[in-house]
Formats: C-alpha cells, structure tokens, sequence
C-alpha cells in the first residue's frame, strides 16, 4: 500500500470515527433520557465500532 | 452491496440469538433477581478493561487466537463467503478478542438477565463491528480492498483503543447512574 494513500486513508477512517463516536454518546445520552437502560445500546454499537480484525 | 448486507444481517441473527441466550441463562441463574451485585461487579470490572485499552494495566483477554477462514472466498462465492464470514465472526466467542468491551457487553447480557437486554447489547455490538464495513468505503471514496482497510485501521490502532476506553467508560458512567437510581429506591 503507497505510504501517501494509506495515511490519506487513515485520516479519512478517523474522521468517520469521530462522527460515530459523537453520534453514539449523543444517541446514549438520548436514549438514556428516556430509559436508562436503554443507553447501553448506543454505547455497544460504540464498543463494536472500535473492535479491530471485524473485516 | 449485497455481499455486505448478507454479512450484517446473518451476523445480526446470530448475535440477537446468542444475546438472548445469554441472558436467559443469566435468568435461569437467579442473576435477574440481583441486579445491584451485578452492576457493581460489572461497573468493577469495566475500570480495569478501559485501564487496559490505555495501556495502564496490561493483561491477557479470554480468546481463541482464531481468525476467520478467507478459504470461503474460493469455496463458496462472495455472497456465500459473506454469510459465512457473518456467522462466524459474530460468535465473537471462537475469534481474536483484542478488546475488552466483547467481555463487558457478555458480562452484562448473562448478568442482567434478560433475554430481550441480552439481545440488544450483543445485536448492538454486532452492529458496531459490521458498521466498518459500510463505513469504510464511504470515508475512503473508493471500494478499497479488506485488507487495505484492516491495514488502515491497524495502523491507527491506537486511537480505536482509546475509543473502546471512551466506550468502555461511558458504559461504567451508565452503570454507575443505574446502582445510584437502585440504591436511592
């Protein structure tokens, strides 16, 4: 893999997951209002997202 | 975009199952009864993991050090490699567990109890997990190759540790919140 392309990617991927991180604990908080329980579902999506070797 | 689908949704139907599993055992254990022991021991355990994925405390997770068979690729089809690659990698219980969130999301679903809870958190990872998928070539602009992407993501692994220490202490707040809400009656 070019080292230029792979890091352009690697900003790319990390700028993804900046947005699903605050998209999750922004949808925790939410759901949390309501049901406090119900927060721990965005927070496994979150937890799954940053589980490396998925692919 | 079919090959992906197929890998999500038969991920999902196994994890949903085993979710529910989980937590109908955790029912079956008496665990449902005792929620305030197993938030706390839950809430005790989460400091350590997220410890870990800072590299403050370094320890070994529960795993099969197994990765997923690229064979089906040859054997069975994109289509039918995806499938396979869904059922098996969403198990999560037979591949590499890197991090500690899998662990702190089975503790949970087996100690709350509740199949409907149980189903929910490990659908809910399954999701994370298979959300790389579809994300990736959106970030990226291009279908890039799987293993140029894991070599991405691995090459920036430790800011994903960090995510899952975020995750893990998020969950530990929520669970924190839920023993203060029980404790007050």
């Amino acid at each position: 893999m070019d080292t230029a392309v792979g890091s352009i990617g690697q900003d790319r991927l990390r700028t993804a997951s900046y947005f699903v991180v605050g998209i999750a604990l922004v949808a925790a908080v939410g759901a949390g209002a309501i049901d406090l329980p119900l927060a721990l579902l965005p927070l496994a999506v979150l937890l799954g997202w940053s589980h490396l070797h998925s692919i | 975009m079919l090959a992906v689908s197929l890998y999500t949704l038969a991920g999902l139907g196994v994890t949903l199952v085993v979710g529910a599993g989980m937590g109908e055992l955790g029912r079956a254990a008496g665990l449902a009864g005792r929620p305030v022991f197993v938030l706390a021991a839950c809430l005790a355990i989460a400091v350590p993991l997220a410890a870990r994925e800072l590299g403050v405390l370094r320890f070994r997770l529960p795993e099969r050090p197994l990765q997923t068979e690229k064979v089906w690729m040859h054997q069975f089809g994109a289509l039918g490699a995806a499938t396979m690659w869904g059922l098996h990698l969403s198990l999560g219980f037979f591949t590499r567990v890197n991090y500690g969130g899998f662990w702190m999301l089975t503790l949970l679903a087996l100690g709350l109890g509740s199949p409907g809870m149980g189903a929910v958190l490990m659908g809910g990872h399954w999701v994370g997990k298979a959300l790389s998928v579809w994300v990736a070539p959106l970030a990226l602009r291009t279908s890039a190759d799987g293993s140029e992407v894991v070599g991405m993501w691995e090459s920036d692994a430790r800011h994903y540790r960090r995510v899952q220490a975020l995750g893990l202490a998020a969950t530990g707040v929520v669970l924190a919140a839920w023993l203060t809400i029980l404790a007050g009656g």
